[in-house]
């Protein structure tokens, strides 16, 4: 019966993130946010190896206060246990110390068979966390995957790498990041919302793993939505009449262009 | 004196990494452009490498046959070892992203991932990378030395500076993997939308499945290919990916984006397409913001239209 634990992400819904158009900066604050995408298959993946091996489902998470939001969406899936590093400084945080936390957390939690990961996170997107845990914690790592089969104490995951589909076999404990193709998360129903927003979320700090002060690695000078000057010359074929010139103006500028 | 080290598992893009070695050394003063070539069988790729990098290090071992990470991190960091870099440049695909973030962790240095452009400022190198899942853009820095920068495949053109490298094959030992592979499905390799030089895009404007055969017919005679937006793949299911952030990212010659409306995340996929068109019958479609050229009009008469002018010239 596996112990499984999913590292989970609250992100900024980048689908919903809008811009201002002067400064071209991104309204972070009236953002919203969410667990991550392919966190949230991870956690379906985990169940699902729940519903048909027996085990516990535990789902991990660091962040700023409101990360807590991201395990009480876990719990409404159906996990069995939530746990929140929580720092204040989270955000000035780079990979590198967001994947030793995590590893740390992960030992302190102890007593897991396989850790579960999304392969990249829906904002920051850098594919970094997972393989850093894995080396941290000395894991043999499957990345990009998109289905997994447990066997005993082995496990069977495919990888999708851009020449073709990779199916591997290795002995647990070991550390799997998935892709958005893995599954269809289940949506929580209202009485799991609601009984999730009771459950019990053990929060840590960085004392209670005895993460000292970090080291900083990297450093974001700034984010902007970039510009790419366009030539926006628009030809009107509002009514029948004007087709004709409208598709005859477009093909004088392509060729003109030279791109086709 | 830089030390530039370059590391990719395939050859084409140790050529990309090549460039902006050359560009990063000629502008931090000199230096030497070292390629790590490792893997299992992988000699034969020593001699072009060694047309375009100072020093080439070969690793070969029948342990480095399946990826495993550890086993590829362990190989690169005897020549990291040998070589003492100061940048270390990783092509960012699947394995070379995950490549450059353990190899960052072993190293306890920093590493900048799905870089798209390095310049340099007063001697500080300053990497762009896709922000907010590829929405935006980010500057930023690798605080560290050594640093670790992966740069997205395609972000730079191939080498043609031509050197006479020296190559030299260092032994490691390297543990049997723990992972087996019990199965590989090798995937098709047909045009890839990130491949191909032009490109039309459907949009949810098209209203049957039906009706893609028009825009299919109008990208054969462009000699393009046919991509979507995301509601069509994510929704409806008609194209099993999509163009657009979390999709597939493309900068063709040409994209024509037909019924598309234009979510930034949309727009995040294409901006870096030469010359952008849209044909949408919503004057206040967002795409026009945009685009080079735009047509104002009815998907379901304008392009049958486009493909008859453009079968005319193709027969002149």
């Amino acid at each position: 019966m596996p112990n499984i634990i999913v590292c989970v992400k609250h992100s900024y819904d980048v689908q919903q993130l809008r811009y201002d158009k002067t400064s071209r900066k991104f309204l972070l604050a009236e953002a919203p946010k969410k667990m991550s995408d392919m966190d949230r298959r991870a956690v379906e993946e985990a169940l699902r190896i729940k519903e048909k091996h027996g085990g516990k489902v535990i789902a991990l998470t660091v962040g700023n206060q409101d990360s807590i939001d991201t395990i009480r969406q876990a719990y409404a899936m159906g996990v069995d246990e939530g746990y929140a590093v929580i720092d204040k400084d989270f955000e000035s945080y780079d990979t590198n110390n967001v994947a030793l936390i995590l590893a740390q957390a992960i030992r302190k939690i102890g007593n897991f068979d396989l850790v579960l990961f999304g392969s990249a996170s829906t904002d920051g997107y850098s594919r970094q966390v997972p393989p850093k845990v894995a080396m941290y914690l000395g894991l043999p790592f499957i990345n990009f995957v998109r289905e997994i089969r447990l066997e005993g104490n082995y496990v069977l995951a495919t990888s999708d790498y851009e020449d073709g589909l990779y199916t591997y076999r290795v002995k647990l404990p070991a550390l799997i990041a998935v892709t958005l193709d893995i599954n269809e998360p289940r949506t929580p129903t209202p009485a799991a919302i609601l009984r999730a927003s009771r459950k019990p979320v053990t929060q840590w700090t960085l004392k209670d793993l005895g993460v000292g002060a970090l080291k900083k690695y990297f450093e974001v000078l700034d984010s902007y939505m970039p510009e790419t000057p366009r030539k926006h010359v628009i030809f009107d074929a509002s009514s029948d009449d004007k087709i004709p010139d409208a598709v005859q103006k477009l093909i004088d500028a392509l060729r003109r262009e030279g791109v086709i | 004196m830089v030390t530039i080290l370059s590391y990719s598992e395939r050859a084409d893009l140790q050529l990309e990494l090549a460039s902006l070695a050359n560009e990063l050394i000629s502008k931090l003063g000199g230096g030497v452009s070292v390629s790590a070539l490792i893997g299992y069988n992988v000699k034969g790729n020593a001699d072009m490498l060694s047309k375009y990098f100072d020093r080439v290090f070969i690793i070969d071992s029948e342990n480095l046959k399946l990826f495993d990470l550890s086993n590829y991190v362990s190989a690169l960091m005897e020549v990291v070892n040998k070589v003492k870099p100061d940048i270390i440049l990783v092509s960012g695909n699947r394995r070379g992203g995950a490549v450059a973030s353990a190899l960052s962790a072993v190293l306890d240095v920093g590493c900048v991932t799905e870089v798209v452009k390095v310049e340099v400022i007063n001697n500080d190198v300053i990497t762009y990378r896709s922000a907010y899942g590829g929405l935006g853009q980010a500057r930023t820095r690798v605080l560290t030395t050594p640093k670790i920068i992966a740069v997205k495949p395609g972000a730079y053109q191939r080498s043609t500076v031509t050197k006479n490298g020296t190559v030299e094959e260092l032994k490691v030992d390297l543990k049997k993997s723990e992972i087996e592979l019990v199965d590989m499905k090798p995937k098709e390799a047909g045009v890839k939308l990130n491949e191909a030089d032009i490109v039309v895009v459907a949009g949810r404007g098209v209203k049957k499945r039906e009706d893609l055969q028009m825009l299919d017919e109008l990208a054969k005679i462009l000699g393009g290919v046919l991509g979507c937006s995301r509601p069509l793949s994510a929704d409806l299911g008609w194209f099993p990916n999509w163009v657009g952030m979390s999709g597939v990212t493309i900068k063709p010659r040409l994209y024509i984006g037909i019924g598309v409306s234009g979510q930034i995340q949309h727009v995040a996929g294409i901006r870096d397409s030469k010359i952008i068109v849209a044909i949408n019958i919503d004057p206040n479609a967002p795409i026009f913001e945009y685009v080079d050229y735009g047509i104002v009009g009815d998907l379901y008469k304008v392009v049958p239209k486009l493909i008859d002018e453009l079968k005319k010239i193709r027969q002149r």
